[in-house]
Parts: structure tokens; sequence; C-alpha cells
């Protein structure tokens, strides 16, 4: 099987005088397809490492690399288009725009790719609303619905430009364990039906054994990975 | 575009915020218009006061000459300027009343010309300050109500006139047709209005003229035109004089006027734009979320600046329309209401420069806080959500 991101020699440190060494040498592969789960202590770098590979945030040296390209030395533009393109985010806050309804969030990344919304595509955001379970709430304000159907709409969302990959941040991390075992279902049969590869941060080990792999950080390296 | 839509949803997300910027915005060009219009309507009170009803541009013969020589020849050059709107040829000259007082014969000035047109300029036809009829061509004449007081001729008297009254040679007789009022008790005291051919007949001359008023249609372009026709004609035995040049006190007044009232325009036009600049630097922080979140999801950094200078447009465009309408309303009601002698009048180039420099300096101020959005990382916006 072949990867889609790759890590090669990855370091972050925080501050200049007395830097902060928050991720310490990484290089992991991530297969295509495949569900990933992050764990580790809070301040291990989970977060850190997953922005880095979002290209939300920059390392301090080493390598991305998608589909065998390495993508962090492309400009800010080839970057946006990038994320836009291939790349999904989750975050443990919904982080859905007030301003536009669930129907026009979820169709959101496309309109930043390009303004003009064709059928085929209003078509695929109705597939993946039935999906994801909120076809009922299209019309409804970000505000007006449950903390549960928000992250659908987030995942949603992540989901409407067929991505390579949905990075999410402790995605169900403000979620009862009703709506959390719900999502992480939600997740594997996603998984499944896209073929998209998913690399999943949480607190949870009893939601992470629910994916094929879960890898452990400890002081910002990785102390170990469990293939299930 | 989906940045202009971006920039509408975050106009109407803060409705009362919106309205109140897109208020100042427009009271602050309705400021704007209206002092431009009171200021333009004082201008042209002051100039219609002072040379409304005469001639922009004269031209005459050099001093030592009496008549202009060629004159149809000039007129037929002059004639062919489209930015004149009446050109008129006058034979005018001192003679004398000699029935009325025959001992000692009152001196008065004979004006011959066409006097349809002359009333284009002088205006003297005007049915609330003209009595009786124009005069016809063969033997009438009108004359200055102070000229009529003198005398204590009315309409339908007769007077003589005589080019030089202690000659033996017979004088002209004319019927008085019709009373009129310049407002001018100068005029109106020396002033007798004719038809050409009877000025020359009193003259003796045959189709001469010594004088030739005109006026323009733009009277601020007077010099710039009076030089063009010097230059055409390029005539050594005529003058060639304008408006501008016999006013120069009263254009300095209304020049320092003008300065001063751009000056207060200008700041307040600024002042708004500046509200605008902060209102949107106020904007940018509220939205940093979301900016994040459609940076996150491939928003450019030039996108989301223009995100903020489409709000900049937006804002000054409608704050623009809006101010105009407001202006236009606060000009009507002044020239309704209050009891200044003069109108305020709205001028197209006011609004048209105002409109310009509204928006200009507005997408202008805009890209400070456009530059601020386009420079937010995404991983600090994430981070402190
Ligand atoms: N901007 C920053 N400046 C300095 N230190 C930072 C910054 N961002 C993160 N850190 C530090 O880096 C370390 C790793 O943070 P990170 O958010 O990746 O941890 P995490 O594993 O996601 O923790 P959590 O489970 O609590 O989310 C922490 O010690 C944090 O304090
Ligand atoms: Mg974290």
């Amino acid at each position: 099987m072949s990867n889609t991101i790759e890590l090669l020699n990855i370091t972050k440190d925080y501050g200049k005088s007395i830097p902060v060494k928050v991720l310490k040498d990484i290089s992991i592969k991530f297969e295509k397809g495949s569900l990933n789960a992050i764990i580790g202590q809070s301040g291990s770098g989970k977060s850190t490492l997953l922005n880095i590979m979002g290209l939300l945030d920059k390392p301090t040296s080493g390598s991305i690399y998608l589909d065998g390209k390495k993508i962090n030395d492309f400009n800010n533009k080839h970057q946006s288009r990038l994320r836009n393109e291939n790349i999904g985010f989750i975050f443990q806050f919904h982080y859905l725009l007030p301003e536009w309804n669930v129907w026009e969030n979820i169709l959101m990344p496309l309109r930043i790719r390009k303004d003009n919304i064709t059928d085929k595509m209003k078509d695929r955001a109705k597939m993946i609303m039935e999906a994801v379970g909120i076809t009922d709430i299209a019309k409804e304000k970000i505000q007006e619905i449950s903390g549960g159907q928000q992250q659908r709409t987030a995942i949603a969302r992540a989901l409407i430009t067929n991505p390579k990959i949905i990075l999410a941040d402790e995605p169900t991390g403000n979620l009862d364990s009703i709506n959390s075992d719900a999502v992480y279902n939600l997740i594997k049969s996603l998984n499944e039906e896209f073929n998209t590869t998913f690399i999943i941060i949480t607190h949870d080990e009893r939601l992470a054994k629910k994916t094929n792999r879960i890898i452990e950080l400890e002081d910002g390296i990785i102390k170990s990975d469990t293939l299930l | 575009m989906f940045t202009l839509k971006i920039a509408f949803r975050f106009i109407f997300s803060k409705k009362s915020q919106s309205l109140l910027i897109l208020i100042g915005f427009a009271i602050g060009i309705a400021v704007n218009i209206f002092v431009g219009s009171i200021i333009r309507g004082v201008e042209s009170n002051l100039i219609n006061t002072t040379i409304g009803a005469s001639p922009h541009i004269t031209i005459t013969p050099i001093e030592n000459q009496t008549y202009i020589e060629g004159w149809e020849d000039i007129l037929n050059v002059i004639n062919k300027n489209k930015d004149l709107k009446v050109v008129l040829p006058v034979l005018e000259e001192r003679v004398f009343i000699t029935n009325i007082n025959p001992e000692s014969p009152d001196d008065v000035i004979i004006r011959g010309m066409e006097l349809d047109k002359g009333n284009e300029i002088y205006n003297y036809y005007d049915s609330d300050r003209f009595y009786g009829n124009p005069p016809n061509s063969i033997n009438e004449v009108i004359i200055g109500k102070e000229l009529a007081i003198d005398l204590e001729v009315n309409i339908s008297d007769t007077i003589t006139l005589q080019k030089n009254p202690n000659s033996e040679e017979q004088g002209t007789n004319l019927i008085i047709s019709g009373i009129f009022d310049l407002g001018v008790s100068g005029l109106n005291s020396i002033w007798l209005l004719s038809e050409f051919n009877i000025a020359n007949q009193i003259l003796n001359t045959s189709s001469q003229i010594n004088g030739i008023y005109i006026q323009v249609n733009d009277i601020f372009l007077a010099d710039v035109i009076a030089d063009e026709i010097e230059l055409t004609l390029n005539n050594q035995n005529i003058m060639i004089t304008n408006w501008k040049k016999e006013n120069t006190q009263l254009l300095t007044a209304l020049n320092a006027q003008e300065q001063s009232s751009s000056i207060i325009q200008f700041f307040v036009l600024m002042s708004v734009v500046i509200a605008i600049a902060s209102v949107l630097s106020i904007t940018v922080i509220q939205k940093s979320k979301q900016i994040g979140i459609l940076k996150a999801m491939g928003l450019t950094n030039q996108m989301s600046a223009r995100v903020f200078l489409f709000q900049g447009l937006l804002y000054s465009f409608f704050g623009t329309l809006l101010g105009l309408a407001l202006g236009s309303i606060l000009v009507e009601l002044f020239n309704r209401y209050s009891n200044v002698p003069f109108q305020s009048t709205l001028h197209g180039d006011l609004i048209i420069i105002t409109t310009i420099a509204a928006i200009l300096f507005s997408v202008i101020a805009s890209l400070i806080p456009a530059k601020n959005s386009s420079k937010m990382e995404i991983i600090d916006i994430i981070r402190n959500y």
C-alpha cells in the first residue's frame, strides 16, 4: 500500500533564548485509506504535530511529503490550494462559521476554490449530509443546532472536497460518550466508504481502539506505534 | 466573487455596527455636498449680481478709432466659436434729447442693437420690470425708468434726438414704446435702446458698430475664450477685455472662500474615511476566528485582504449613495425654507468628485486592515480559539 502523508525528521522548538523542544525528530508515514489515532499526555505535542502535517504551522526543521512531493517549502498561496484540495480539518471546537448556515458551511471549501457550485457538488453535499445524518438541518443556523450536529456538520465540511487526508484534533472532546461513539462509528464508516485517510488525536483509549493504528507521543517523540 | 460575498456577510452579521458606520459616512458625505452646494450658491449669486446681466467679453475699437472696421468679417469668425452664448454687435453713441428741455438738451446714450438678442444679455424685457411694448424698427425706442422720471415722459410720448444739439439739422422723432428697469440707476438714467437701424439713422452712419458684446457659456472661462478670440482675430484695431480682468478683487475673494470650503470638505471626508478604516480594523479582530478557519480551508492571504477591501468599498459606496441622497434633501430643504437671497445649487461635478474621492480614499484606508488580515497566522488563531 502507498503512503499519502509522510513526515521526515520533524522538529519543533518554541522560544528563542531557551528553546523548548516540543517535537524531537519525528519521522512517520501514513498509509492511504488508513484510520489512525494519535494519543499521549497533554502537552506531549499531538496538536503541534497535526498542525504541522496540515500546513497550519511550520516545523523548525524536517520535511513533509504528500504523495511523495515535498510540500512544506511551497509558498503560501500554493499551500492554501493544497490544503483546500487535499486536507480536511476537524477540531475539538466545531470551527463552523456563524455567519453562514449549515448547508453553506459545508459548501464553504468548494466556494473558496471556485465560487460557482455545480449540481454535481450539491449532490455530493446532500450525499455526505445523508451519510453524517444532518439532512434535515441544512437551513439551520450554526448557533441553533446541538453540539453533536455541529460536529457532524464540521465532518461533512471536511469531506466535501473529497480530500486525501482528514486531520482531526480531539473531534469528540466536547461531546458526551454517546455522541462520541456515534461520531467514531461515523468516521469509521466514512473511512471505509470514501477510502479517506484519517489521523485522529484523542485522549480516549477506548475510542482510539476503534482505529487501525495507535501512535503514542511522549515529550515530543513517538513512544509507541501499534497496528491493531 | 466569493470574497465579495464574504464581505457582504461580515457586514450583515453586525447589522447595528454596520448601520452606524454607514450613517456616519453618509452624514459626512451629505455635509460635504451641502457645504459645497452652499458655497457654489453664494458664489454664483455674487457673480450674478456683479456680472449676470452684463457682457462677459467686450470688443471695442482701439482709442483713436470710432468704429470697428470690418466687423462683419469679425462676427463671421467669432460666430464659429462654440463656447459663446450670445454675440451682440452694438452701435452706441452720446446723443441729445432736444424737445423736452430745449434750453439745455439732455444727453443720453442711444444704443442700437438687435433688441431680442440684447435681451438675452440684459434681460430688459423681464415682465416684472418692463412696461409697454418692445419698439418697432421704424420710429420707436425704449428708455430707462430713471430717465423717464427725469424727463417726465411716459409711454407713447415723442422725443427728438439729435447728435449735435447746436446744429441746424432736424432731429429724429421717436415714440417711447416701453420703459425698462435694469436695476442699475446709472444705466436706467442714461440708456435709450432701439433697433440697430434707428441708431444708425440718428448717428448718420451706414451700418457701423462700435462694440461687440459677448456672453459665454462658462463664465469662468471668459478669460481663456477672450484670449482665444484675440488670437484667432489677430486684429490690431480692436481691444478685447473680459469680466475677470475687471473684477480681480471679487475673484480673489471667491477664491479664498472656495479654498476654505475645500479644506473643510477635505477634512470632513478624511474623518469619515478614517472612521471606515478604524471600523474595519475592529472587524478584522472581531472576525479573526473566521479568517483563521477560512484560511485553514484554503482561503489565500490575498483573498482575505480582498474581503476587507471589499468591505471598505461597500461601506463607502453605499454610504456615498445614502449621503448623496441626504445631501440633496438638505440642499432642497435649504432652498425651500431658508431666507437667504440665493439658491444653493447641486452641481454634477461636486457629486462626481465627492463620490470618487470618498470611495478612493476609503479603499486606500482599507488597505491597512486588509494587510492585517492577510498577515494573520492560522496557527495563532486556531490555538487561541
Ligand atoms: N505558541 C507556543 N509557544 C510556546 N509553547 C507552545 C506554543 N504552542 C504550544 N506550545 C507548547 O508545546 C507543547 C505541546 O503542545 P500541544 O498543543 O502540541 O500539546 P497536545 O499534546 O496537543 O496537548 P493537549 O492534549 O493538551 O491538547 C506544550 O507544552 C505547549 O505548552
Ligand atoms: Mg492538543
